[in-house]
């Protein structure tokens, strides 16, 4: 059934435009806009050469490529797990799915501080998993798989919600008649059921990966944060505060801004893609 | 034309699925054990190991963690923070989604993803965000100084970062909702006579009441549960200005692992709140945001 | 190819949709299921395209003789063609068409070529030969509708099957499709089953109509036949507009109301209720009564938009009646609202409420006897 999509109402009939979109307008530079430029005029201000020599250093260099590195990785696992999980919830029948569809959203719920402590606490060489691995000499905690556990941990909703609703959106018409027409199920799946829902996996991963890029709470435990090694870029914002490195710190973080609004614009583009593909 | 009867039969049918579109019974099988094993190790196991740590050293340590002096102030300050932000968030909420949900005009897509920034930001960047505006070497920072005015490592700051962290919660939750509900009872009402702030009381507030209840529940959360953005703009000063999450990590870095996770274990139990909120009911929220932006179009919103 | 159930059954959870039905579909026919919301039309199609799997207990489906009972869909070789399309969105109307050709196993896969000149073979058929680069979204209905069909015929089907297919579109549309639907099917000739509620549909398309209802088969028959020769109320009731009356029958006559009938057929019965059914067509007027042939009624609403006049009626004892009359005749009478005319039934069908056993009547006329224990005397 079609959702009606009302058309929107002429200013005249329905009231408050002026004021509402005013307020909207105020509060938003206020709060957002102000501080954001604040912060734009401030990396502006740093001379190029400065801001390469900051973007340089060996150790904000290995920075981004453990962030980059492990948000990515995260977000791969994220899209494999996560499309079993949202397949399963939507397509299955089994006892308690009700409350494993709710728990599905837990990373979102959790404070970071505290996913950040028991991740650790879980993963550490004497934790519940983490001991499994101890004895192959793998190290989770305090080590890149760590940073690694921690994102899937926090991208995992952004999957599995991004597929829910593509995955009800297939008709079991569609199904049958491939199957009608001669199609065994691993073909059906193939040819019709995945392609129509890669906008939405991919919707989900950069989401995923997105949110991995910026996350700080949940990582800083697990992570060590040994230089070199496991630091993140949040992080090293952080340190170059402490440091009163401001111009260090607002280079990162300029650099940090500008990769979220390009995702930010890559997942608008990914949404109007899938609702044109999805729209009958 | 659907008879009572047609309605019943149809329910009955698509309740099974046809044979041509059903999983083998191993397949099913294997996805769901994967599945759920999948879940339990990565989301199950952590929020299970946060009590067990909690109570490691039994039930009048966990209390005496929470009733501790610094633990209540940070409760304290907590509270403070999100009294204030989410009823200011919620009323942009509002606001927003009744100009960006209700009318059309130009640049109403800009608007709606300039509104989802702050989500999309990370909270260590936020926090930065206002140390540049308002620390000691910011731009206000001479004048805040001149005047005897803390924002940054004081409350203030607290609560105007976590603010901007919990600013698109509510907009996000009505402007999709009151989208697809159309201005029609709304119109009805204007026809009849009734004021704006009437048709918006009487109206609008009872049909949004759900995802409005939903956002701010998130709203809140997220301002209680903020971290990263926190951790920036407090200081870390015991005591003073830290908030729960905050004391946590204190706790934490001082090794007093089991008062740090009975602490935590009180967020814990407010994520399980807001989960079972959700789940109970996610069925009146028409649609339900986690995870994509909120971008509009012509067609509406996905 | 010829399709033969028996005895089939289907059951969903604590509704049962198809009660025992056995049906025939000769090859090359093209057979309608008619019958109302929940009368398991859909269920039976669906059955035998092997989407649904009939009760443990029920009887053969055959197709050509043969049992193709624990066949899957995928070999039966059917054709399917859904209410609403199903057609793959992200595939243009070209690979839509193709994908049956394309997923058969790599030994009996054709050629591009051949699957090239297929498709374009069937894109000419249904007459959308320069859109096969379009995407479904960008097609109308109609359109879309066709596509789904020649999507099912390019796998050469041994039978067709089509659920509602016209249901979701608009009235003229759905018009011009029937039409095209017909000349198609005369021109390939393959076996096919349709499903519909719409019985303009059903009789103008069908060489056979099978009329369910509740899950069991009420009569099978031309259009022809179902029409002026059904064999229960239902099928009657269900098939035009019809007035009923509560009346009587035995002893040479039929009554309703004042008006009595003779009728030869019940000379040797004794009086029994019956229900009297006469189509507003069968229906004479005059302005004049003919004693105890006709009965009064009042005028109440009047419809000349059409090839005939509509009148709406009430009788005496409040019942409502429908008259369709010539046009002549209506301006011959001087009709008007308000007046009284007299109404007298030339023809009529009668079936008889009994609660003992019948016996066998003999006459001229068709008598059939029913489970239900209602006869049926024309």
């Amino acid at each position: 059934m079609a959702v009606r999509r009302k058309l929107l109402a002429q200013r005249r009939v329905l009231p408050g435009f002026g004021l509402t979109l005013g307020f909207t307008l105020a509060y938003l530079s206020l709060v957002v806009l102000i501080p954001l430029a604040g912060l734009a005029l401030r990396a502006a201000s740093i001379s190029s050469e400065k801001f390469w020599s900051i973007l340089k250093d060996p150790r904000v260099i290995a920075s981004f490529k453990v962030t980059f590195g492990a948000s990515f990785v995260a977000a791969l696992i994220n899209c494999i797990f996560g499309f079993i999980v949202a397949w399963v919830l939507v397509r299955y029948k089994f006892p308690g799915k009700k409350i494993v569809d709710a728990i599905v959203d837990l990373p979102f719920a959790m404070p970071t501080a505290v996913s950040g402590i028991a991740l650790t606490a879980l993963y550490a060489s004497t934790g519940w998993i983490g001991k499994f691995f101890a004895p192959m000499g793998i190290k989770i905690a305090y080590a890149w798989p760590g940073v690694m556990v921690a994102l899937t941990f926090i991208g995992l909703p952004f999957v599995v919600r991004s597929l829910q609703p593509a995955l009800e959106e297939i008709e079991v018409e569609v199904e049958e008649s491939a199957a009608s027409l001669g199609a065994g199920r691993m073909q059906t799946f193939r040819k019709i059921i995945f392609p129509s829902l890669l906008p939405s996996l991919l919707t989900g991963f950069t989401l995923a990966f997105a949110r991995a890029l910026g996350e700080y709470g949940s990582v800083v435990f697990i992570a060590g944060n040994l230089p070199m090694k496991t630091e993140i870029v949040p992080l090293m914002i952080i340190i170059k505060l402490e440091q009163y490195d401001y111009a260090g710190a607002t280079a990162l973080a300029a650099v940090m801004l500008v990769v979220s609004f390009v995702l930010l614009l890559t997942i608008n583009l990914l949404q109007a893609w899938s609702r044109k593909r999805l729209s009958p | 034309m659907k008879t009572k009867l047609s309605f019943q039969i149809s329910k009955a049918i698509t309740a099974t699925r046809s044979k041509a579109s059903e999983d083998p019974l191993w397949v099913r099988f294997l996805l769901i054990t994967i599945a759920l094993g999948f879940l339990a190790a990565f989301l199950i196991l952590p929020l299970t190991i946060v009590f067990k740590e909690a109570f490691q050293n039994g039930v009048r340590a966990y209390l005496n963690a929470i009733r501790d002096p610094a633990a209540l102030s940070a409760i304290r300050l907590t509270l403070l923070t999100a009294a204030i932000a989410v009823p200011l968030n919620l009323i942009f909420g509002v606001a927003a989604a009744w100009a960006i949900g209700y009318f059309k005009f130009s640049g109403r897509n800009l608007l709606t993803t300039l509104i989802d920034l702050p989500f999309t930001i990370s909270p260590i960047v936020s926090g930065l965000i206002f140390v540049l505006l308002f620390g000691r070497r910011g731009w206000l920072g001479p004048f805040l100084d001149d005047h005897g005015i803390k924002i940054i490592f004081a409350v203030p700051g607290i609560v105007i970062a976590t603010l901007f962290v919990t600013f698109p919660f509510v907009a996000r939750e009505l402007i999709p909702l009151m989208q697809t509900k159309g201005t029609e009872e709304e119109e009805a009402a204007r026809v009849l006579g009734a004021g704006g702030w009437r048709t918006f009381w009487k109206i609008t507030l009872p049909n949004i009441k759900w995802g409005l209840l939903y956002g701010v529940t998130l709203c809140s959360a997220r301002a209680i549960g903020e971290f990263g953005a926190v951790s920036v703009v407090s200081g870390h000063i015991r005591g003073a200005t830290n908030t729960v999450p905050l004391h946590v990590e204190i706790l934490y870095n001082e090794y007093n692992l089991s008062a740090a996770f009975a602490v935590a274990s009180l967020l814990a139990l407010l994520a399980i709140v807001t989960l079972i909120f959700k789940s109970l009911f996610g069925r009146k929220i028409s649609i339900v945001r986690t995870t994509s932006s909120i971008a509009v179009d012509e067609k509406g919103i996905l | 190819m010829r399709i033969e159930l028996q005895n089939i059954s289907k059951t969903f959870g604590k509704f049962q949709a198809l009660k025992d039905v056995t049906l025939t579909v000769p090859s090359g026919e093209l057979v309608a299921l008619l019958g109302p919301s929940g009368s398991g039309k859909t269920t039976l199609l669906r059955i035998i395209a092997g989407l649904e799997l009939p009760d443990n207990g029920s009887g053969p489906m055959m197709f050509d003789g043969e049992n193709i009972n624990r066949c899957p869909i995928s070999e039966r070789g059917v054709g399917f063609v859904f209410q609403h399309y199903a057609l793959f969105h992200h595939m243009n109307v070209f690979e839509n068409i193709a994908f049956g050709l394309k997923v058969r196993p790599k030994k009996l896969r054709p050629s591009k070529k051949f699957i090239e000149s297929k498709v374009n073979e069937l894109l000419k058929l249904i007459h959308l030969g320069g859109l096969s680069n379009r995407y479904p979204h960008q097609l109308s209905g109609g359109q879309r509708q066709r596509v789904a069909l020649a999507r099912a015929l390019a796998v050469e089907p041994q039978v067709l099957l089509l659920d509602e297919p016209f249901g979701a579109l608009d009235a003229k549309v759905r018009f011009e499709l029937r039409r095209w639907l017909r000349r198609l099917h005369d021109e390939i000739g393959v076996t096919s089953v349709f499903v519909t509620h719409d019985q303009d549909e059903a009789l103008d398309l069908a060489d056979r109509v099978s009329v369910l209802n509740q899950g069991k088969i009420e009569q099978v028959g031309t259009p022809y036949e179902i029409f002026h020769q059904p064999k229960t109320e239902f099928v009657l009731n269900f098939l035009g507009n019809v007035n009923f009356f509560h009346g009587s029958a035995g002893d040479g006559k039929v009554v309703l109301g004042k008006i009595n009938i003779i009728a030869p057929q019940f000379n040797h019965m004794p009086v029994r209720s019956a229900h009297v059914f006469v189509r507003p067509h069968q229906f004479d007027l005059d302005t004049a009564a003919k004693s105890g042939k006709s009965m009064p009624a009042k005028v109440t609403r009047i419809h000349t938009a059409g090839s005939f006049v509509r009148l709406e009626l009430v009788t005496e004892e409040n019942e409502a009646i429908q008259a369709d009359i010539m046009p002549e005749k209506f301006a011959d009478l001087a009709i008007e609202l308000g007046i009284t005319v007299h109404v007298h039934p030339k023809e009529y069908m009668v079936f008889l409420q009994s609660e003992t056993k019948l016996q066998d009547i003999e006459s001229d006329s068709k008598v059939v006897l029913k489970k239900k224990r209602s006869l049926k005397i024309r």
